[in-house]
């Protein structure tokens, strides 16, 4: 079995509170199953709201799903750490300022020469080893937490947003050293970002979330070629600025509609039962939830 | 016309002096976009500045000639600088939530603007904002980021200013909505003979709205060459990233 997680119709919602109505649950994920195989570069695309987020959260056993399973195929702790570590858009945070960065990584792992190794991969200076926290620029206090993750040695790694308030120089830099990490480490990648020209360029799998269900999910690279879910079809017209007005308008398309499809309201070539019902559509490199796919 | 030719700018406070840009020479003429190309740091926001006489004179100090359409603003008072800038320019700045007064509501804001109300309504609806009577009843704090962006680049775009300077304008843009302000800012240059100077890192959208594009790269610009050549270019991203 070369899958790592394999995630089954899982399902996430939070109680929502409001002064009159009431309130009530708010769904943020829904019918979500995929799996992540062992080696492969993953990336989680869509736009604010889509249940990114939630989505990596429940994947690092941080929130456990309403309904549904999440499973994985080795032990979620080793040696009193998590199996699944995170990188958070805040991720420099993770540095005490006050103590020395050799001292904060030996917490973790005692063996210099695995030190070293990481350092190689992450082409860090060695002589960053001897300064405090406070010392460092925000990019090396970033590669820094990084190291701390790898350190662990963890199965999956999983990356939100790692692209944010960088420079293109840099985010290049990160696409070429998330390569070196899957390669010479063997660790499994997923990497969340809404940057998807970003994502094109290393990704080995892809999924595309919208309004808290998948849209399509399957090898990045097909996916890319012939998009088959309008929606993936809209964000990938829009990465390269083909959009027209008409396409743009409407955009309250975050409606709630817990059976239908969550594109409905923006979708061009809406059928009528999509409001009610979505089909799943399995071909061998992909799996597209569409009534009515591009052809 | 705006035609730059700065040939040093200096930063200098206590002891610290620093060369930000040096040899600038452009000319920008009315409907077309242009966008300077530059890493954190490279001075792009600061070149902005500096065409409008926006830079503190206690630590920048700067020699060269700024005409627009003739007139120095170099050698201009600061009392004329702003009415300069009042009658003719509009900056969007990157941190567009700040440009507006925390005290008061957004309708203050569109009190000197003298498009029709039609188009107002229609520009709001354009870029998602809430509607007239919603928005003008809201105090800054209550926008979001991308909010305040999108109603500062439209109360500029409506103004009727002719020099409009955009500092990193998507940068608190979804790609959706980005694909909207590319197409607005292209109606209104060619309509209404705009010269537009947007500074970004955004590379996708710089080669997109813009009819020429330079790289500030140490304190030097490079010439402004036109993006037909850049468009059928696979790998542009990764060759643009060399270049700045």
């Amino acid at each position: 079995m070369n899958e790592l997680i394999k995630i089954e119709n899982i399902a996430y919602d939070v109680v929502e509170h409001k002064l009159f109505t009431g309130g009530g649950r708010k769904n943020i994920l829904n019918k979500i199953s995929f799996e992540i195989k062992k080696g492969s570069l993953f990336g989680i695309t869509g736009e604010s709201g889509s249940g990114k987020t939630t989505l990596i959260k429940l994947l690092a056993n941080i929130y456990k799903p309403v309904t549904g399973n999440i499973l994985y195929n080795f032990p979620l702790i080793k040696n009193g750490r998590s199996n699944v570590q995170v990188l958070f858009q805040n991720s420099e945070d993770l540095i005490n300022p006050a103590r020395k960065i050799e001292n904060q990584l030996k917490d973790i792992a005692d063996d210099p020469g695995k030190i070293t190794e990481v350092f190689d991969v992450l082409s860090l200076n060695k002589n960053l080893l001897q300064q405090r926290g406070l010392e460092l620029s925000g990019g090396e206090r970033q590669r820094i937490a990084l190291a701390k993750l790898l350190l662990v040695q963890p199965q999956v790694l999983i990356c939100d947003e790692p692209f944010s308030a960088q420079d293109p120089a840099s985010k290049l830099n990160f696409v070429e050293l998330f390569k070196k990490i899957n390669k010479q480490l063997g660790i499994t990648i997923v990497c969340v970002s809404h940057e998807i020209d970003i994502l094109k360029l290393f990704v080995t799998d892809l999924l595309i979330l919208y309004g808290g269900q998948i849209a399509e999910t399957g090898k990045a690279q097909p996916v890319f070629a012939k998009p088959v879910h309008p929606y993936t079809n809209f964000l990938l017209q829009a990465i390269e600025y083909n959009l027209s007005e008409k396409d743009l308008i409407n955009r309250n398309g975050l409606e709630n509609i817990e059976e239908g499809c969550p594109f409905y309201f923006r979708c061009n070539v809406k059928l009528e039962k999509c409001k009610n019902e979505v089909d799943k559509i399995e071909e061998s490199n992909r799996t597209v939830y569409c009534n009515n796919p591009l052809k | 016309m705006l035609q730059v030719e700065i040939k040093h700018l200096n930063f200098e406070n206590n002891n610290i002096k620093k060369e930000i840009l040096r040899n600038i020479n452009f000319s920008l003429l009315p409907g077309n976009v242009y966008t300077v190309f530059g890493l954190n740091g490279s001075g792009k926001t600061t070149l902005l500045n500096s065409i409008i006489g926006n830079l503190d004179g206690r630590f920048y100090s700067i020699s060269g000639n700024i005409y627009w359409n003739g007139k120095n603003i170099l050698s201009l008072s600061e009392s004329q600088k702003t009415a300069f800038r009042r009658k003719h320019v509009r900056f969007v700045f990157q941190d567009a939530i700040t440009s507006f007064d925390p005290l008061k509501k957004t309708g203050y804001y569109f009190k000197n603007i003298t498009a029709p109300p039609d188009e107002i309504k229609e520009m709001l609806n354009y870029f998602h904002l809430p509607g007239y009577k919603t928005i003008t009843a809201m105090h800054p704090f209550e926008l979001s980021g991308g909010m305040a962006q999108r109603l500062s680049i439209m109360l500029a775009l409506l103004s009727g200013a002719k020099l409009i300077l955009l500092d990193e304008p998507t940068s608190a843009l979804d790609i959706p909505v980005a694909n909207l302000l590319k197409l607005k800012l292209r109606e209104f240059v060619e309509k209404r003979e705009l010269i537009i100077l947007n500074v970004t890192q955004d590379f996708k959208f710089g080669l997109k709205v813009s009819d020429q594009v330079a790289f500030l790269k140490n304190g030097v610009l490079s010439s402004f060459s036109s993006t037909e050549k850049f468009k059928e270019d696979e790998n542009i991203i990764n060759k643009l990233a060399d270049l700045i």
